[in-house]
């Protein structure tokens, strides 16, 4: 059976598959030298579902070809410690660059001893978090409904199934912009136009 | 048309602040309060009721003694410092009333023994006393003393009438017991029996330190369900992949385990089906702190009602009203919740056999209780497909019904009132039905739900959990 | 170019449980000697709107250090024994062939929900002396659970 996979399944939206669009003037490179300027550490904030693992996702890459080790932590929800034993941490020097994704949700003692470690020690650190916390900015994310637009083209680009702006922008509007919501919207979107399609064949 | 699929997504911070700072603090400083309110409460109660009850019961010793006379001394609060004055020579109350006054006033302006503050005077009140005459350490002793109502306060009132009244409740030559100190006989003390019902009000501020305690922990540590990604995720709901892919032979790989569901035998078929998300648990916790909570408002509105003829007692009355609002409310929804509960009686469903496979039709056994009539009763199978994306901190689940089939119903049942409705009629899944699918983050289900509605009484439901096996060729 | 291709020998490429799907996978444009190991597998794995989930059935590695990258299967009729993969000659100098054999579970069949999928597929990795990486895979269907059209009567 051929078959096509619905492009707004979540190994497809899932950050790290789908670009980051950087808006004019700010690339991969310009976020870098920042990071590099302030010592590889630095804040990505932003609300939920604007791209803030989707960018951290394009950076680590960039980050790697600097020649850094990358030590990459997605904590889950309820998670209130570094999952890193002492080993992990004294493995960590002036080459290694720790980016946390749920950095919020540590507690209050584990983020002093962290950033006091990382001065010690010389690690860098990049967390994600919703507001600004005790890290220097890097970049802040935003809702923007041309880069939910650009997502979608791309998604779409080799697909029999086309959706209308109108509805990207409806459903953009009714998941107030929170872009993973509104692609796991299209998802049902895509699927009920695709095996009408597919039904007419 | 097609059925909106219910999504229940989970994030931290995003419902008010999108931020989880705020939303930690909110929580401790609510759970700061709480226990601050409640350690004030116990302080309070423990310091001014509690501790010297139980000192004076405990260290006093209880003597026989004979009311000899009684009186009424006016006290007077100059400013904001009461100023104690001798009722020196002040007859008793049954003598010459008028004399009583204007000796009473004349020593007032004469005898004030603390000091002038040169304030204006601001307010008289009346101590109903008595003099107490008892034996202790040998000696006969007579003693005037206050008649306490607690052991840290004294009787007093505003009018000299509603003091006359209060000691109008005993009389002179009465036998009563009081209560005296060991080390100082003429210390005394007219005192009821034990005052329970200061006990009884710690319940309230313990709970709220209780409480406060409770949503600190929560609010520091989070919830530890596991460490593991697909047990976090899953947050129960689907057990861990090795527990529940393998059916007991091994044989239908990521079916789950049947024998979740075939440990209850059945009176008339073979199984009886366990329900999902049965009420029993939550309904018992909310009993509980209904019951808690009610406890804990009475024992202090009895305590507010002791004292009511005391200063103050308003005041404590309008700060039990919140309380005592939310008890009024609580204990009354538990009541529905639980009398709903009762009188829907229980559901019972039980199967022919097991496993049930594509097309080929099982029996089902229907019992269903409940003290009143039952309107109408259907049951229903259905089939969903069930999600679980997480990323990071976010965890996102959802259910799509892919089908749903009425099995069975009927209209104003005909089991009479106060009888259970019995029914048995088949199952059969659809031939070419996906079997019961789990993976760590999906699954595919199949349940029977029973709805219902007794008279008087609002809707009710019942879902059980059926595990299909894939189709065998010979079953087809 | 490089690639993998991958044939059944049945068609329509539709199994039922414990049925056994066998056929070949040739390697294309690439000589045996430049490759470092293969990795055969028959696997099935979910899409939709949940985390991936997925199953290895049958895996296997074809390399030099186990012979299975080597070695002509002496039996030079295809299909492979059951629950196998090797290499068979097909006198082609520009490719390899390799004959497999796997017999599938009872379960899961193949499912194409609404928010849920679940696909079989035999999918063979070559990684090369170079380092680069090939991968190629084939669906097919186990069962005949139709595609899922919400009924809720």
């Amino acid at each position: 059976m051929a078959y096509e996979e619905n492009p707004f399944c979540s190994r497809r939206i899932r950050p790290g598959a789908i670009p980051f669009y950087f808006p004019e003037g700010v690339s991969s490179e310009t976020l870098l030298a920042t990071l590099r300027e302030n010592s590889w550490r630095g804040q990505i904030i932003g609300p939920h579902g604007s791209g803030k693992s989707t960018l951290l996702a394009a950076l680590l890459p960039e980050i790697q070809k600097c020649g850094r080790r990358v030590v990459h932590l997605e904590l889950q929800d309820g998670v209130r410690k570094l999952p890193l034993s002492e080993e992990d941490f004294q493995g960590m020097d002036a080459e290694t660059q720790l980016a946390i994704d749920g950095y919020e949700q540590l507690s209050y003692l584990t983020r002093r001893k962290l950033k006091s470690r990382s001065f010690r020690q010389g690690f860098g650190v990049v967390i994600l978090g919703h507001e600004p916390l005790e890290y220097p900015d890097l970049y802040q994310t935003s809702r923007e409904l041309s880069v939910a637009k650009l997502i979608v083209e791309r998604l779409l680009e080799n697909s029999i199934v086309r959706i209308p702006e109108s509805v990207i922008e409806e459903h953009f509007e009714r998941h107030k912009g929170n872009l993973r919501e509104m692609l796991f919207s299209l998802y049902d979107v895509y699927e009920e136009v695709y095996r009408t399609l597919k039904d007419k064949k | 048309m097609k059925e909106h699929s219910w999504l229940f997504t989970k994030k931290r911070g995003e419902h008010r602040t999108d931020s989880q700072l705020v939303g930690l603090t909110a929580e401790l400083v609510f759970s700061a309060v709480c226990i601050l309110a409640g350690a004030l409460g116990l302080i309070w109660l423990g310091w001014f009721y509690v501790i010297p009850e139980w000192k004076i019961h405990s260290r006093y010793e209880e003597t026989e003694c004979v009311l000899a006379d009684f009186r009424i001394s006016p006290r007077t609060v100059l400013g904001d410092r009461p100023v104690v004055k001798e009722p020196v020579d002040a007859p008793s109350i049954f003598e010459d009333e008028s004399s009583f006054h204007a000796e009473t006033s004349e020593n007032a302006e004469k005898k004030e023994t603390g000091p002038v503050l040169g304030l204006p005077f601001k307010e008289i009140y009346y101590l109903p006393e008595m003099q107490l005459k008892y034996f202790a350490d040998g000696a006969e002793r007579t003693v005037w003393t206050p008649v306490f109502d607690s052991v840290t306060r004294f009787s007093k009132f505003s009018t000299e009438k509603s003091a006359e009244e209060f000691l109008g409740k005993w009389k002179i030559g009465e036998t009563h017991t009081c209560l005296t100190d060991p080390e100082d006989p003429d210390q005394v003390v007219f005192i009821p029996d034990w005052q329970w019902e200061n006990f009884l009000a710690l319940i309230i501020p313990g709970s709220l330190v209780f409480i406060g305690i409770g949503i600190g922990i929560h609010a520091l540590t989070a919830p530890r369900y596991s460490v593991s990604k697909e047990r976090n995720a899953l947050h129960g709901v689907f057990r861990p992949q090795q527990e529940r892919e393998r059916s007991p032979s091994g044989e239908f790989p990521n079916v789950p385990d049947i024998r979740e569901i075939i440990d209850s035998p059945g009176i008339q078929l073979a199984y009886r089906l366990p329900v999902l998300d049965s009420p029993a648990w939550a309904l018992f916790i909310q009993t509980f702190v209904a019951l808690l909570w009610g406890t804990g408002c009475i024992g202090f509105l009895v305590l507010t009602a002791f004292n009511f003829r005391e200063d103050g007692a308003w005041l404590q009355l309008c700060y039990l009203m919140p309380f005592l609002a939310v008890g009024v409310w609580l204990v009354g929804h538990t009541y529905i919740q639980l009398r709903n509960a009762t009188c829907v009686g229980s559901t019972l469903l039980e199967i022919e056999k097991f496993p049930i496979f594509p097309g080929r039709p099982v029996r089902l056994f229907l019992s269903q209780g409940g003290s009143k009539k039952l309107a109408w009763i259907n049951v229903v199978l259905v089939c969903e497909e069930e999600v679980v994306f997480t990323h990071g901190t976010n965890t996102r689940r959802e259910k799509q019904r892919v089908y749903q089939r009425l099995i069975f119903g009927e209209e104003a049942a005909s089991a009479a009132h106060g009888t259970a409705f019995d029914a048995e009629f088949l199952l059969e899944i659809p031939a070419e039905a996906m079997h019961s699918f789990v993976s760590a983050h999906n699954q595919v289900c199949w349940r029977v739900i029973v709805q219902g509605k007794l008279d008087r009484l609002p809707m009710f439901e019942r879902s059980f959990p059926i595990i299909v096996y894939p189709a065998r060729e010979e079953e087809k | 170019m490089i690639c993998s291709i991958i044939q059944f020998d049945q068609k329509p490429d539709v199994f039922q449980p414990l049925e056994t799907v066998s056929g070949t996978f040739r390697l294309e444009d690439v000589e045996l000697e430049s490759v470092n190991r293969l990795e055969f597998s028959v696997v099935w794995y979910t899409e939709g709107k949940g985390d991936e989930d997925i199953g290895v059935h049958f895996f296997e590695t074809l390399d030099w250090t186990n012979g299975l990258l080597g070695a002509v299967s002496a039996n030079d009729a295809h299909p492979a024994p059951r629950n196998s993969v090797c290499r068979i000659p097909d006198g082609d100098e520009k490719g390899e062939t390799f004959s497999f054999s796997v017999t599938l579970p009872s379960s899961p069949l193949s499912y194409y929900g609404m928010i849920l999928k679940i696909h079989w597929c035999v999918r063979v990795r070559i990684f090369l002396k170079n380092g680069r990486e090939v991968k190629s895979e084939k669906f097919f269907t186990v069962g005949s659970v139709p595609k899922v059209q919400v009924d809720l009567n």
